[in-house]
């Protein structure tokens, strides 16, 4: 049992974890995107719609990049460039990316009612390591996503933390007229930002259709990339605080699963809202924005 | 050769540069003199690529940039600025914030390490010192910061090197050194533009000096060729009543203290920021209070204002009522809310909204006449009148507003801190004059200052603060009052 609740967790957590690390770097760089939710959705339908279309998973996971980038984008342009407030833009993405997968299911397949499935991402084991006893299966004995969900945890704190372009990104989420008059380039840095945040949360969705669900409906996100939003200020706008919050709402919904399974008697809908009452509870005592980049949620106009 | 040509720019109804044309020549200290408001920060910022001109050109060489469209290239075209506030990265290291410069480096530690090597030759070259290895920035003291900055800009190794008053902050030995670091820069045939409103330092320095008034350019001179009375007139206009000196007022010795502290003690992280300080001023009376930035004035100023719970001691009148007016140190963060127009801005004074707003409803019509008479009165420089933005307004503005606003209302005590700091000779000779005139009238004033020459000339008794305590002192040597400002008596 315990094995089971391991491998949800790190199925649950991931595409959380993948969100949550894009939208890091986009809040260190000063950008708040509530749109990642309506990025992660077009990745989910992206990536089923293209794998079903062509039968190979590749090409669904390619196309779910695609899907997440062009969406942020859209975000980029309207809250960097015509430092509209970000709030408001995000919600906006949400709302449309709602609409528009919405709408494309039911014409490709809603009138047939053929199911939306397509053959899921294979899991791949990692030799001997699979037989860790209660980790093995859950931590190697998993698809591509998972790997590189866990893979970029270093990598991302290190960018933040070590790298030039690093340095530069909390530049333009400290101070970005400070930034701006060292010549670093703010538009350009939360661009890069934004794209590669659309990337992962493209990679978020993909996951849930090709590797989750194996299959899509309407509003498939079901709020992971709110929860994802929660998860950079619990993770303290730290990747490893990121990657330890993420595991603690995956854990939180694949408890869920097995109390689901375990306690019969009471109403699943309580378990199914556990994750959300964890992310406020989680808020209301994480406390004040002490680690928030200091010119968060701020458009940045040159004087 | 670097060249400005016919540069406009409005910030809103307020016209801040009007067809300005600036020149300044390889291996010159050119300063740009001029009264605060006379447009010299948004010039250099438009040189420096900071701020979009309206109109006009940028051009080095004769190459022109493309004013504000990208800061990136003026990196490239090594053209360093080191702004009135320093724009640093406050919650980083200051290692992080060289590397964000010239250095050019990423913020592993390694690379940090070597730029705080490289930064240690080229501050050692200037006569600064550096912060220990990974402080924080916000740690540091405003004058750690000015050095810093100017340490960043110097790593870009500029061909122009601007410089937006950088040297109201730094201490007499280590202008010095700066000054000559300045001199090798231009031995080396690099441009540096020197933005001041001291007069003497101009001429002492610059091989040039430009003068500006109300956005324009009024004259371009060789400094060997003036003094500081053409060089004054020409910045106002007329010779400022202040350079007559006048004796400090005379407090009435048989009135009633305007304000008491006793044995005030405040305890920050186990440090005894305030130090049982008791101290009264009279009516009639200017109180100096001199002191090394970072000594506990500002949290004296919090607690008069009431801002701060204090550990123990007592205030009278008790902070918070109409009798003491407090003017804090910084104007744009704790005096004004700079989005509102000057009339509300006037309005946040408690005793002002008690006159305008007896019921708890603004008259507006009143309150928009009463401010306009304030501005007329004290010169206050607004185009769009009292509905204008208190951002839209010159620092030099903005602080004769806060002493506007302080005076009008009619408290019996004024605590002002740092209120000349940036200030030129014009505007500064004007805030005084408002306190010693208060003084005159029978209100009392303690003025919180860095600058000696300022507190001697205003005030007539002396306090100097170090390390959160207060003595009193009857010396009048600035140069002994530098030692006990330093620590020295103790």
């Amino acid at each position: 049992m315990f094995e089971a609740f391991a491998a949800a967790t790190i199925a649950m957590a991931t595409p959380i974890l993948l969100a949550a690390l894009g939208e890091l770097l986009v809040e260190r760089a000063g950008v708040i995107n509530i749109g990642i939710e309506g990025a992660m959705l077009a990745g989910a339908f992206a990536a089923i719609a293209v794998a079903h279309a062509t039968g190979g998973a590749l090409a669904g996971v390619a196309a779910a990049i695609g899907a997440g980038a062009a969406i942020n984008a859209i975000f980029a342009f309207v809250a960097v460039n015509l430092a509209v407030n970000q709030v408001v833009a995000g919600t906006a993405i949400d709302l449309l990316a709602t609409g528009l997968t919405g709408v494309l299911y039911q014409r490709l397949f809603g009138a047939t009612g053929r199911a939306f499935t397509v053959t899921p991402m294979r899991s791949i084991e990692l030799g001997p390591l699979v037989r860790l006893p209660v980790i093995g299966r859950a931590l190697f004995d998993q698809s591509a996503l998972v790997y590189l969900a866990l893979a970029l945890v270093p990598a991302i704190a290190w960018i933040i933390g070590r790298s030039r372009f690093g340095l530069r990104l909390r530049a333009a989420g400290e101070r970005p007229e400070a930034a701006d008059a060292l010549g670093l380039g703010v538009y350009r840095l939360r661009w890069i930002a934004l794209l590669a945040s659309g990337v992962l949360s493209g990679l978020g969705g993909a996951y849930l259709t090709l590797a989750y669900a194996d299959t899509f409906v309407e509003g498939i996100s079901a709020g992971r990339g709110y929860v994802a939003l929660a998860v950079v200020i619990v993770g303290r706008w730290n990747a490893w605080g990121v990657a330890a919050a993420s595991l603690m709402f995956g854990g939180a919904i694949a408890l869920q699963f097995v109390l689901q399974a375990t306690a019969a008697t009471i109403p699943y809908q309580l378990f199914l809202a556990l994750p959300y009452l964890l992310t406020v509870a989680v808020l209301a005592l994480a406390g004040g924005q002490a680690d928030a980049p200091s010119a968060l949620g701020e458009p940045y106009v040159r004087p | 050769m670097l060249e400005a040509r016919a540069i406009s720019r409005r910030f809103g109804r307020t016209l801040a540069l009007d067809r300005v044309d600036f020149h300044a020549r390889p291996g010159e200290i050119h300063a740009l003199i001029g009264e605060n408001g006379a447009g010299k920060s948004t010039l250099v910022g438009i040189i420096a690529g900071r701020l979009a001109a309206d109109s006009g050109a940028v051009l080095l060489d004769g190459a022109a940039l493309r004013s504000g469209a990208s800061a990136a290239a003026l990196r490239r075209a090594r053209i360093a600025a080191v702004y009135q506030s320093p724009m640093l990265f406050e919650r980083m290291t200051w290692e992080e914030n060289l590397a964000l410069g010239g250095f050019d480096a990423g913020a592993a530690p390694r690379e940090l390490d070597a730029v705080a090597a490289r930064a240690r030759q080229i501050a050692a070259a200037s006569g600064f010192d550096l912060p220990p290895p990974r402080a924080i920035v916000a740690d540091r003291s405003v004058a750690e910061r000015v050095r810093l900055a100017i340490v960043r800009a110097l790593s870009f190794e500029p061909r122009v090197l601007i410089l937006d008053e950088p040297t109201s902050l730094l201490a007499p030995a280590e202008l010095k050194i700066f000054l000559a670091a300045l001199g090798r820069l231009r031995a080396a045939g690099r441009i540096v533009v020197l933005v001041t409103h001291k007069l003497a330092e101009a001429r002492a320095v610059a091989d040039r000096i430009t003068v500006m008034r109300r956005g324009r350019v009024v004259a371009e001179l060789r400094a060997a060729d003036t003094g500081e009375a053409e060089l004054a007139r020409l910045m106002i206009g007329a010779l400022p009543m202040a350079l007559a000196r006048r004796p400090p007022p005379e407090p009435d010795p048989a009135a009633a203290p305007a304000l008491t502290l006793a044995a005030l003690t405040l305890v920050r992280e186990g440090r005894r920021v305030l130090d049982e300080i008791s101290l009264t001023v009279r009516p009639g009376e200017i109180v100096g209070l001199a002191g090394v930035d970072g000594n506990g004035q500002a949290e004296l100023v919090e607690a008069i204002a009431g801002a701060v719970k204090l550990d123990a001691g007592s205030i009278a009148p008790a902070p918070g009522g109409a009798a003491v007016a407090v003017i804090p140190q910084h104007r744009d963060r704790d005096g004004l809310v700079l989005e509102l127009p000057l009339w509300e801005n006037l309005m946040l004074a408690a005793p002002l909204r008690a006159r305008f707003a007896p019921r708890g409803l603004i008259g507006c019509g009143a309150a928009r006449r009463f401010c306009a008479d304030l501005l007329d009165r004290f010169a206050i420089r607004a185009a769009a009148g009292p509905a204008c933005a208190a951002g839209a307004l010159s620092g030099g503005n903005r602080q004769r507003l806060s002493v506007a606003r302080a005076l009008a209302g009619a408290p019996r005590a004024i605590v002002a801190h740092d209120i000349c700091r940036g200030l030129d000779l014009g505007a500064a000779a004007q805030v005084h004059r408002g306190l010693a005139e208060f003084a005159a009238g029978g209100g009392a004033v303690l003025l919180i200052s860095t600058d000696l020459d300022e507190l001697l000339e205003c005030c007539g008794r002396l306090l100097v603060m170090v390390r959160g305590r207060v003595h009193e002192t009857a010396d009048r040597d600035p140069e002994r009052l530098g030692l006990l400002m330093a620590g020295a008596a103790e």
